[in-house]
């Protein structure tokens, strides 16, 4: 009788052992596809509004920085890609060096592409598809069709995907990543400055300059 | 900086580089970050590299930059199209010998496709029905075969009038020039040379702003212009295909961080 009672328990072990693993493969599978899905809907809404913003003709240049950098507060990662970009150097910078990096970072992405707005004259963006680069990683396809003629451009978005909600980490344009770029660079500059990371910060505030990331980047508009 | 011997200056560099042959500092044998980013960079003659993309920076500066923004004003548009129609026309076999080696028998057919209706229909390249018809333009070279066939990129260099040029690519280019049909039709030095040069000038012609743009948002030029190279490089090599989540310089393991993510399952 005993026997009997334990063999029970024991077959109601396994049982329950084995669907919790049966189930938890779909379950994963799920997640990961509700992931792609959300990431490919996201970068579809945020294309949506990025051309909606550009193609306002009525807003004022700073009201689109505006728009822009709220935009880039709520949809871009910045702490992440910042991190990411700062490799190996960021476990050496202090506290203060983090923060201050963070912070010219965002100011830095936005005065050099505060420039390029005035480019835009009527592309438009199809999500073509995506696939899971990790849990929390999407890689999300899209093409931009240009209006002059030119051949259209492969644009990749990678899409951080936490609690329900994607933010982009990087942009990869016919198959090179800003992201990669970036680290690249920035490890160029610390490593060729003797592994000092206030190198880096030094040349990014000669970058962004005095006033901050809003207002430097007038001269290079147009041709 | 902006002085005319600057351009001789950039090639006593040039010189006094090719023979000292400065190395990148090794790093410490006890520091695996510092060992995987040396690495990433493969960049061991970066002293001597950097000297020569000064050196091709300072001449792109003063002649080809200059010579394409007159190239590009004092042609419109459409003959500088017909231009590189011509051009594109007469490298076609370049890319179609180069698809077949690659096993890639649908872009070989293409761009014979390609390159028969252009030089018939088109008069030679003058003009584009292909494209009007659909036909997608593909260049493949020897130095993007090799990679299909497994062959690694190597160390980074920069070579004194050609830019970027890593072993792979250095040995893809003569591949490349003996492939051109103009190599065996024209003989003599001048008309081969006069059709590289226009080929180089109408390139650079268009990419100017790209250029500029990138000088201008860089915060090291010669480090930017190295990873663009690179990557472009390995996406022109998988035929545009998105990226494989883990290249040598990539894991999606990257963007995780424990202490933003709790304790999460990242490195």
């Amino acid at each position: 009788m005993h026997d009997r009672q334990r063999l029970a328990a024991g077959i109601g072990y396994v049982t329950a052992l084995l669907s919790l693993v049966l189930c938890m493969a779909p379950a994963k599978a799920r997640a990961d596809a509700s992931n792609v899905t959300l990431a490919q809907s996201f970068v579809e809404n945020l294309s949506v509004q990025g051309i909606d913003v550009l193609a306002d003709k009525s807003l004022t240049r700073e009201a689109r920085i505006a728009k822009f950098r709220t935009m880039l507060q709520t949809d871009v990662d910045i702490p992440r890609i910042a991190r990411f970009t700062l490799g190996r150097y960021w476990r050496t910078a202090s506290a203060q060096q983090r923060e201050e990096f963070k912070s010219l970072f965002q100011d830095w992405l936005l005065s050099n592409y505060v420039a390029r707005f005035a480019d835009y004259s009527g592309q438009t963006i199809t999500v073509t598809g995506g696939q899971t680069e990790s849990d929390s990683l999407v890689m999300v396809r899209s093409r931009v069709n240009q209006t002059n003629g030119a051949p259209p451009v492969d644009v990749d978005w990678r899409i951080w995907v936490q609690d329900g909600q994607g933010r982009v980490v990087d942009v990869v344009v016919e198959g090179v990543s800003m992201a990669i770029t970036l680290r690249s660079q920035f490890d160029s500059v610390i490593q060729n400055n003797g592994g000092d990371v206030s190198a880096l910060l030094t040349r990014m505030r000669a970058a962004v300059g005095p006033t901050g990331g809003s207002t430097t980047a007038t001269s290079a508009d147009g041709a | 900086m902006r002085s005319g011997s600057r351009a001789v200056l950039g090639l006593v560099l040039l010189l006094s580089g090719l023979t000292v042959s400065g190395c990148a500092t090794k790093p410490t044998a006890n520091n695996p970050q510092e060992i995987a980013a040396y690495n990433a960079a493969n960049d061991p003659w970066e002293p001597m590299n950097r000297k020569v993309f000064a050196f091709d920076m300072t001449l792109d500066r003063y002649v080809f930059k200059p010579v394409a923004k007159g190239y590009r004003a004092a042609l419109p548009q459409p003959v500088r199209d017909s231009v590189r129609g011509v051009l594109d026309t007469w490298h076609a076999p370049i890319t179609i010998v180069n698809a077949i080696l690659q096993g890639n028998a649908n872009r070989a057919f293409t761009s014979f496709g390609r390159a028969a209706v252009n030089a018939t229909l088109g008069f030679g390249g003058l003009f584009d029905p292909a494209t009007d018809m659909g036909i997608p333009n593909y260049q493949e070279d020897f130095g993007q075969t090799l990679g299909v066939w497994g062959v690694q990129e190597g160390p980074y260099v920069v070579l004194p009038f050609l830019g970027p040029k890593p072993p792979r690519d250095a040995i893809g280019f003569p591949a490349d020039t003996v492939t051109d049909p103009s190599f065996w039709v024209f003989n003599g030095f001048w008309a081969p040379a006069g059709i590289t040069v226009v080929d180089m000038v109408d390139e650079r012609s268009r990419n100017i702003e790209s250029l500029d743009e990138i000088q201008r948002t860089s915060l090291d030029f010669y480090a930017a212009v190295r990873s663009l190279y690179r990557q472009h490089r390995a996406a022109e090599i998988r035929n545009g295909a998105t990226a494989s989540t883990a290249t040598p310089s990539y894991s999606p393991s990257d963007f995780q961080f424990d202490d933003m993510d709790g304790s999460g399952s990242g490195s």
